[in-house]
């Protein structure tokens, strides 16, 4: 009766393991797509090689808050949207803080 | 576990709970797409669909509770489950059978909101001015998360006999897991890790998805997700026989 119960625990263990294991397989092989039609969440290479060059600490702020019309609220989550797509590259060796938002802080002490 | 799920299926068909959970997404998300102010589409002058996929979690996240927390605590009472373990079923069909059929259930409430989806593609100036493929992505991703919410609440179905625990405890899980680590991601204390803590929960993944970007690691993510949930639920299953 208890092997049986240990049994049980052991293959709901490996299973738990499996899952953390093809999590970090697919960190490490990472693979995108992007099924928009304008690719409007895929960063142009020519950027990203410009990012990867930089290594001054940079400050963005962003006024967008307050009541704001449609194409404007629009704006701002595109804005939102690419700067977050820019800090992932960045992986905390620059800063970024953003007015009225509040993602951009963990990487503003992560520096 | 094709016999379980059509039982299951049948089951849903035959009561009420199947309808009145469709129904009820179905209004909220029209209520929020094309009347309400704040997020009618006609107002906002853009055709998109995003108003969907952002709502879409919230009235997920009580009617799927809703739709499996009868699946083991029901069984569980009546001591039916009893005679469906005499069955030749392992409990990993039963488990495996169960969660189908709910998140199949899951697919059908998802299929009328097509018909929004032709709306807005005829409203569009010109006709069609809509990112159709985005749009498909952003389905796959409200189809997984519903299928993650239905494995939590298959879960929280076998840990009790009453239903009504079931229902809280199985909705109160899909809010900790959907918002809040993202939540307690923006608390100070742990800046440093702010991204791994978010990463564990389903927001992160589910607002990547709606955009329309599918990525491998929020698959992986939400097919962990259900794998652990269903696991957990067939040792809850074992560890009670």
């Amino acid at each position: 009766m208890n092997s049986r119960s240990l049994y049980q625990f052991l293959v709901f263990f490996v299973g738990v393991c499996a899952v953390f294991l093809a999590n970090q397989l697919a960190h490490r092989y990472h693979f995108r797509w992007d099924l928009t039609e304008e690719k409007r969440y895929t960063l142009h290479p020519s950027t990203i090689n410009g990012l990867e060059q930089l290594t001054e600490a940079i400050d963005i702020e962003v006024f967008l808050e307050g009541e704001l019309p449609a194409n404007f609220r629009r704006l701002k989550v595109a804005v939102r949207e690419t700067l977050e797509a820019v800090c992932l590259l960045w992986r905390g060796s620059y800063s970024v803080s953003l007015f009225g938002s509040s993602f951009g802080r963990r990487n503003e002490s992560e520096k | 576990m094709i016999a379980v799920m059509m039982k299951e299926i049948n089951e849903f068909l035959y009561s009420i709970i199947a309808y009145l959970v469709i129904g009820v997404f179905l209004i909220g998300v029209s209520i929020v797409l094309w009347v309400l102010p704040e997020t009618s589409l006609l107002e906002y002058g853009y055709a998109s669909m995003e108003p969907l996929f952002s709502i879409g979690p919230y009235l997920f996240m009580f009617l799927i509770p809703a739709i499996t927390m009868k699946s083991f605590a029901e069984e569980k009472r009546s001591g039916t489950i009893e005679l469906l373990y005499t069955l030749p079923l392992t409990s990993r069909a039963i488990v495996l059978g169960k969660f189908l059929a709910a998140s199949l259930l899951v697919f059908f409430s998802l299929l009328p909101t097509l018909v929004y989806y032709y709306s807005i593609y005829q409203l569009g100036n010109p006709p069609g001015n809509l990112d159709t493929s985005g749009i498909v992505g952003a389905y796959f991703g409200l189809f997984f998360l519903g299928s993650v919410f239905a494995s939590i609440g298959i879960f929280s179905s076998s840990i009790t006999e009453n239903q009504i625990v079931s229902f809280v405890v199985g909705a109160l899980l899909c809010f900790i897991s959907y918002e809040g680590f993202t939540t307690l991601a923006r608390i100070d204390l742990w800046v440093s890790w702010a991204y791994y803590i978010e990463y564990f929960g389903i927001m992160f993944h589910y607002n990547a998805m709606s955009k329309g970007v599918i990525d491998l690691l929020n698959l992986t993510y939400f097919v962990g997700f259900i794998i652990i949930m269903l696991l957990a639920t067939h040792y809850s299953l074992e560890a009670r026989k």
